[in-house]
C-alpha cells in the first residue's frame, strides 16, 4: 500500500452482497476527495467494478477483503480487493487480464473490443469490468489457487 | 402530445430516467445488478417512440447522472445497436450531454462515441 504519512486508509471486510457496494463506493469517493476530483472519480470506478466482479464471480460465502489507501499529497490511490473466486471463473479471468495488456492504450483497445462483442454475449453478461478498471488504473492480478487479489494503482 | 411523452418515467432506488419531447434525462446512480430487466426495456420503449415519431436526434442528458456501472453501459450499447438495425430512414442520432468534471463520463462516453460512430455524439454540458 502507499507509504505516506498523509495517506488515508480504508480497510473493509464484508460478506459478498450487491447492496453493500454502492454505500462503500460513496464513502470511499468522499474520503478520496483530498487527492483531487480526478483521482477520487477513478477510485470510485475501480472500486465499483472490482467489487461487482468479486460479488458476481466470487465464492458466495467467503468474505471480500478491501484495502484502500489514498495519498492527498501525492494525488495517488491504491485499491486492493481479495476474495475467493469460483474455480470455473479463474481461467476466464486470467484470459481477460492478459487481453488487457499492460498500458492505457491496450486497455482502451480492450474496452473497445469488449463493446463490440457485447451483442454476442447473453443478457446480463458484459465482460467490460476489467477493461474499464485498466482504463483508469494500473491493474495487477495475482491468483493463488482460488484466491484472487486485484490491485489497482491510480494516479 | 410530444414525441416521448407517452413513455412513463423509470423511477428506481437511486435513479430516475425521464423522457420528454426529444430529451431523455438520467439522474442519480445506475449501479443495479441487472439493468437488463429495467433500464434496457425502458430504453427500448424510448427507442420505439423515437422511431415512430420520426426523430432524427435524441438528446440524453447525463449531467446529473453520478455513476454508471459496466452492466448499465451494456444498456446504452444495446440502444445504439437497435438504431443501427433500423432502416436508414428511421435511424436517429444520440447526443449524450456529459459533465466535464465527472471522470467516468469522460472516459466511458468517449469509448461509446467511438463505438457508435455516426449514431453517437458526446457534448460537454455545464
Amino acid at each position: 500500500m502507499l507509504d505516506d504519512r498523509h495517506s488515508t486508509s480504508v480497510v473493509v471486510r464484508f460478506s459478498p452482497a450487491w447492496e453493500k457496494i454502492e454505500p462503500l463506493r460513496q464513502y470511499v469517493v468522499a474520503s478520496a476527495g483530498g487527492a483531487g476530483e480526478k483521482v477520487a472519480g477513478r477510485v470510485g470506478i475501480v472500486l465499483q467494478e472490482l467489487l461487482e466482479n468479486a460479488v458476481k464471480y466470487g465464492d458466495a460465502v467467503s468474505h471480500i477483503e478491501v484495502d484502500i489507501s489514498i495519498s492527498s499529497v501525492r494525488k495517488q490511490a491504491e485499491v486492493r480487493v481479495a476474495n475467493r473466486a469460483q474455480m470455473s471463473r479463474i481461467a476466464l479471468l486470467r484470459k481477460e487480464y492478459e487481453a488487457i495488456g499492460g498500458s492505457t492504450e491496450t486497455a482502451n483497445a480492450a474496452f473497445a473490443r469488449a463493446l463490440q462483442r457485447l451483442q454476442r454475449l447473453p443478457q446480463g453478461s458484459t465482460m467490460l469490468g476489467l477493461a474499464r478498471i485498466a482504463m483508469e488504473s494500473e491493474l495487477t492480478l495475482q491468483i493463488n489457487g482460488d484466491q484472487v487479489i486485484m490491485t489497482a494503482r491510480i494516479s | 402530445m410530444s414525441s416521448l411523452a407517452r413513455v412513463e418515467p423509470l423511477v428506481l432506488d437511486g435513479v430516475e430516467i425521464t423522457a420528454q419531447r426529444d430529451v431523455v434525462a438520467m439522474k442519480g446512480v445506475l449501479s443495479m445488478r441487472s439493468p437488463s430487466e429495467t433500464v434496457t426495456p425502458f430504453l427500448r420503449r424510448v427507442h420505439v417512440a423515437a422511431t415512430e415519431a420520426g426523430l432524427k436526434k435524441l438528446t440524453v442528458d447525463m449531467t446529473e447522472l453520478r455513476f454508471m456501472n459496466s452492466s448499465s453501459i451494456r444498456s446504452l450499447v444495446d440502444w445504439v445497436e437497435w438504431i443501427r438495425k433500423e432502416p436508414e430512414a428511421r435511424q436517429y442520432r444520440l447526443l449524450f450531454v456529459t459533465k466535464p468534471d465527472v471522470t467516468w463520463q469522460q472516459t466511458t462516453m468517449s469509448a461509446i462515441r467511438a463505438f457508435g460512430g455516426e449514431h453517437v455524439s458526446v457534448q460537454n454540458g455545464v
